[in-house]
Order: C-alpha cells, then structure tokens, then sequence
C-alpha cells in the first residue's frame, strides 16, 4: 500500500464574490483568518498534503474570483478536476440561487466524464453571524443538495473555523473516490517522467546534473 | 514586424524608391494660413516590405525632409488607407534619426483618418521621448475638419482616402437620445454594441443612458454599501435589465429594482460585452511604459499624456465617467472596504481583454511584475482629477 502511486487531487472553490472562498481556503491549509477585505485576481491555489484512508494525498485547492469574467475562465481552470466546492453565503440568498448555475458553468467547462456522479461538496459558509442575519434556512439549502442527487452540505464559518476542517475532508475523501474511479491520466498524455520511477508534478522536479 | 509578406519578392531598386518617396508618399501642398510650408505624407503609399528596403526608404525620406526642416513646417499625415505597416523598431529608429531641428522646427502634425495603431505610435512615442511633441499632435477625423487648419485645395488627395473619409463623414449622425428607433433584438443595440455606435465617432452622443442611469443611482444609494462592484446581483434581474435596455424600454427604472449591485454589474457587463475591449492588446506595449516612471507623479502623467490620449473619443468619454464614479467610491472606503486595490482587481477584467486570459491577468496585475495596466487603473481611481482634468465632458 505505502509504495501506491502519489496522488493529486485537484479541487475547484466557486461561488459569487464575497462569499468567503478565499477565507475558507486560508483557513482550510493555513489555519489562519485575515479580516482584511480583499478581492481575489484571476485564480490561485495551495496545496496541502492530507490522509484519506490511510493514503496520502495532496490536495491542490484553486480559489477562484468570483468575478463574473471568470466564469467563462473555463477549460483550462476546471479541466481535470476530482472535486468542485460550491461556496454561498447563508446571510445573502442571491448567492444561494446562482449554486444552480455556478454548478451547471462548471459541468459544462469541466465536462466530466460522468457528470451525474461528479462529486460535488456545498458549503454554507458565515454561519457565525447573528441568526437574524440568515436568509436561506439549513432546510432549503439541504433540499437543493438532495434533489441534485444527494450533494453533502456543511455548514461552515471560515471566521470561527466551524466545520471547516471537517468539510474539506469530505471533499478530499470524495475526490479521491472520483480519482480512482477515473483509470489514471485516461485522458491526459503521460506526463514527462524525469527519472523514469516518479514523475512528478511539474514544477519542484529540480535539475540533476 | 510587417503585417504582409509577398509570395515572390521583387526588391524595387533604389531609384524606384526615390521615385516613390518624391511622387508618392512625401509632397509638399504649398503653405498653410500661417504661412508655413505643408508637408503631406500618404501612408496608403507604404510599399509592401518584401519588396523594399525600409531602410533605405527611410534615408530617402530625410533626404527629401532635408529640404523642408531648416524652417517652421506642418505635416499632414493620412494615417488611413495603408496595406503595409511599418513595425515599432522602424518607426522608432526613424524618430531617433529625427534632429533637434525636425523637431523644432514642425509646429503641427495633422493625423487625418487615425485609426489605432497611428495614434498608438506617435502617442506612444510623443509622450515617451517628448511630451512637447505629443502637444503638436493633432488627430483630425474628417476632411472637413481638416479643412479649418489647411487649405484642402492645395492638397493632393488620393481615392482610398476620400473612401475613408465618407466612411467616416457618413457614420456622423446628428446627436441625440442614444436608444430610440431600433427595437429589434437580434441585434445589440446597447449591451454589445461597438461603442462607437452608441456614442457616435466623436463621442458627440454623450455616454448611453444605461451608464447614466447606474451612475447616478449608485451615486445616490451606493457609495457607502459593503463590497459594492464586488458582490454579484441576482443574475435573472441582470438578464432582465440588459434586455430592456436593449429594448430602449423608456418605462424600465433602474431604482425600482432596489439593488444597487444590479447597477453596478450592469455598469461592468457593458464594459465586458464591448465587441473592442476599451484597452485592447494592442495597447499593452505603450502601457508597460508605466514601469519607467520614477514615481507617482510621472505615473499620473504618463497615464494622462500618453495612455488615456491612444484611447477614442468615445472610449475617453466612457471612461472619464465611470472613473469619476469609482473615484468616489474609493473615498469611502472606509464604509465600503472598496480600496483602490480592490476595486482595480474587480475592473481590470472587464476593461482588459485580449484572448489570452493569463496575459490580461498579468497585466491586470498591480505590482512591479505585473504588465502596468493594474497601476493604471489604479491611478484613474484614486487620483482621477489628474489623470481625467476635464472631467467627462
């Protein structure tokens, strides 16, 4: 088992602008909240390396703006992707009602092979605010995650860290499931191996000589 | 580089080049009001490079210009009509050939017919190496307004330019209300549209009334609401506001919807369904000249003499207009966390767009590595007054 191949899991954060996807990332791989209010450019991701049932894996997270430029980003952000997490905010319900079509803009540019068992995680994040804030109900939002069969649903407060952790674990567990699911790199060439035994993932494959 | 090649090259020979330079693409048009001789140059004469020498060219043409520089001149160039276009390391070694005397001694550069790579160039170029020069430029759209600086008769004026110019003199439509005749849908007559259609060649139309309308409602409502241009409507009101301003529905009021991020995202969805985008690839050279700006101060000028002039009069208009909004909203960002900063991350994308997202990120971009666009903007929003003196009127 310990000698399996190293996996990467690719993790996609959408939803509207301001509804905490940054945050919950930082949160997420750095255990650190910033009260600074700030817009994210373009899209960025972090990596953390986490176990999934006794396996190693790294998750690359990739935050996304939620800029409506960038919903057209497409192919080349989402293509390739195990997991997509969908972010509203649970005291604005306009950023509920666009999950609908956050969900069917990443089907559609990630075009999965099954996209009726992709996995996807929703996240109902700010729920440290007051209660008179909220505007969509835990029953709602839970109605929506079944009738698009089954999608599981925290309730996360990327402030407080509530459930933060625990949901990410979730979409690690579920991404890992759609990555062995998928025969490995059925469609991607074979990545160029440095040494012959590795191949490793772009970048740290430092030179030799 | 040149943008054509010929298939079978066939170098003209250097007395074929003099002749061109002395018959065709330099001739002199007697003198102007004031006295002073007029040169014309014709763009529309660039011979194919395959088959000339630029260089040479280009020695040939300050011979001719030799006889003309010892006093006060105007040139007049027809930027328009040209198959060939010399590339950037041309024209710059051509203007670095330039001496003291040519420069002086040209009091008015008459651009007829500019479309945006001649305004780049000599925009470009005038504001880098001398700002003195930029103020001699002037960019003149029609015949006719040429007309009031020199006497039109004297001139020589080939077909293609007199083409040009009722192409141009043709789309000049009287001003008035931007949206009223066309109510078909099929094709956009606002969100979509080229700006220029919308706002007439000169921006003689004003700014459209849906610019108008978010303008003055987020002026009134919005100013002190949190992450205001940051956070998105409901993207059914937004569908629906774009059509009835399509429409020219005069009963739609944008304040009845009660959301002022409606009003915001239709101010950015316009910007990003310009058929142009209003700073197109093609500007992204001069706009890295940003870097070489000792500090602000040069920054601001610089965005004022040489970016915001390669923009079209429509485009500087549009501009002025929602800078002088998104200026005010960074004075209150305090209440709404709209930093120039964030603002600037949320409007890069829908003023800069070229096919190649990551080079628009990467322009977009505010620090020292990015591609100077992102100091740009950040500029008009934070010192506005400056960059835009008078305002979008």
């Amino acid at each position: 088992m310990a000698t399996r191949k190293k996996v990467l899991l690719k993790v996609i954060i959408l939803g509207d602008s301001g509804v905490g996807k940054t945050s919950l990332m930082n949160q997420y791989v750095n255990k650190k909240f910033s009260t600074q209010y700030k817009a994210t450019i373009g899209a960025d991701f972090l990596t953390k390396e986490v176990m999934v049932d006794d396996r190693l894996v790294t998750m690359q997270i990739w935050d996304t703006a939620g800029q409506e430029r960038f919903q057209s980003l497409g192919v080349a952000f989402y293509r390739g992707a195990d997991c997509c997490v969908l972010v509203y905010d649970v005291n604005n319900v306009k950023s509920f009602e666009t999950l609908d079509s956050w969900r069917d803009e990443f089907l559609l540019q990630a075009s999965p092979r099954d996209p009726d068992n992709f996995p996807f995680v929703v996240l109902g994040n700010k729920v440290d605010m007051e209660e008179s804030k909220r505007q969509v109900s835990q029953k709602r939002a839970m109605t929506w995650c079944q009738q698009k069969g089954g999608i599981p649903y925290f309730e996360t407060s990327a402030k407080e860290a509530i459930d933060v952790e625990k949901s990410f674990q979730t979409v690690a567990k579920n991404a890992l499931q759609q990555e062995s699911d998928v025969e490995l790199y059925s469609d991607f060439p074979d990545p160029i191996k440095i040494d012959g035994e590795t191949g490793r993932q772009g970048g740290d494959a430092g030179c030799a000589c | 580089m040149f943008s054509a090649f010929s298939a079978a090259p066939k170098q003209k020979t250097s007395a074929e080049l003099h002749d061109l330079v002395r018959d065709k693409l330099l001739r002199e048009a007697g003198v102007d009001y004031e006295s002073r001789p007029i040169l014309v140059i014709y763009a529309c004469y660039l011979p194919n490079p395959a088959e000339a020498d630029y260089d040479l060219l280009l020695d040939m043409f300050f011979q001719r210009l030799n006889e003309f520089v010892l006093n006060d001149y105007v040139v007049v160039l027809f930027a328009a009509g040209n198959k060939y276009q010399p590339g950037w390391s041309w024209l710059y070694k051509a203007y670095s050939h330039l001496g003291r005397e040519y420069r002086k001694n040209l009091k008015n550069l008459y651009v007829v017919h500019p479309s945006l790579w001649p305004r780049m160039i000599i925009q470009g170029m005038g504001a880098v190496v001398s700002p003195k020069f930029a103020r001699k430029v002037q960019w003149v759209y029609t015949l006719a307004d040429l007309g009031v600086s020199i006497p039109l008769n004297q001139l020589y004026i080939p077909d293609v330019i007199r083409e040009v110019d009722a192409k141009n003199s043709g789309a000049k439509v009287p001003p008035g209300p931007p949206i009223d005749d066309s109510s078909t849908e099929q094709l956009p007559t606002v969100f979509g549209a080229p700006l220029q259609d919308i706002m007439g060649v000169h921006g003689e139309k004003g700014v459209p009334r849906v610019i108008r309308d978010c303008i003055e409602y987020i002026r009134k409502e919005g100013l002190a609401i949190e992450g205001i241009f940051r956070r998105s409507p409901a993207s059914k009101q937004l569908q629906h506001a774009k059509r009835a301003y399509n429409r020219g529905d005069d009963n739609f009021a944008l304040e009845q919807c009660g959301d002022v991020h409606l009003a915001c995202s239709l101010l950015k969805s316009f910007f990003r369904d310009l058929p142009e985008p209003v700073l197109p690839a093609a500007t992204y050279d001069v706009i890295r000249g940003i870097h070489s700006c000792a500090d602000e101060n040069e920054q601001v000028s610089f965005a004022r003499n040489a970016v915001v002039p390669l923009l079209p009069p429509p485009t500087r208009r549009l501009l002025a207009a929602v800078f002088g909004l998104l200026h005010q909203v960074h004075l209150y960002s305090d209440q709404n966390l709209m930093t120039s900063s964030n603002l600037t991350i949320v409007w890069a994308p829908n003023l800069l767009r070229s096919d190649n997202p990551v080079a628009d990120f990467n322009m977009g971009a505010m620090g020292p590595q990015g591609g100077g666009a992102g100091v740009i903007i950040k500029l008009c929003v934070e010192r506005y007054p400056e960059v835009f003196p008078e305002g979008s009127t």
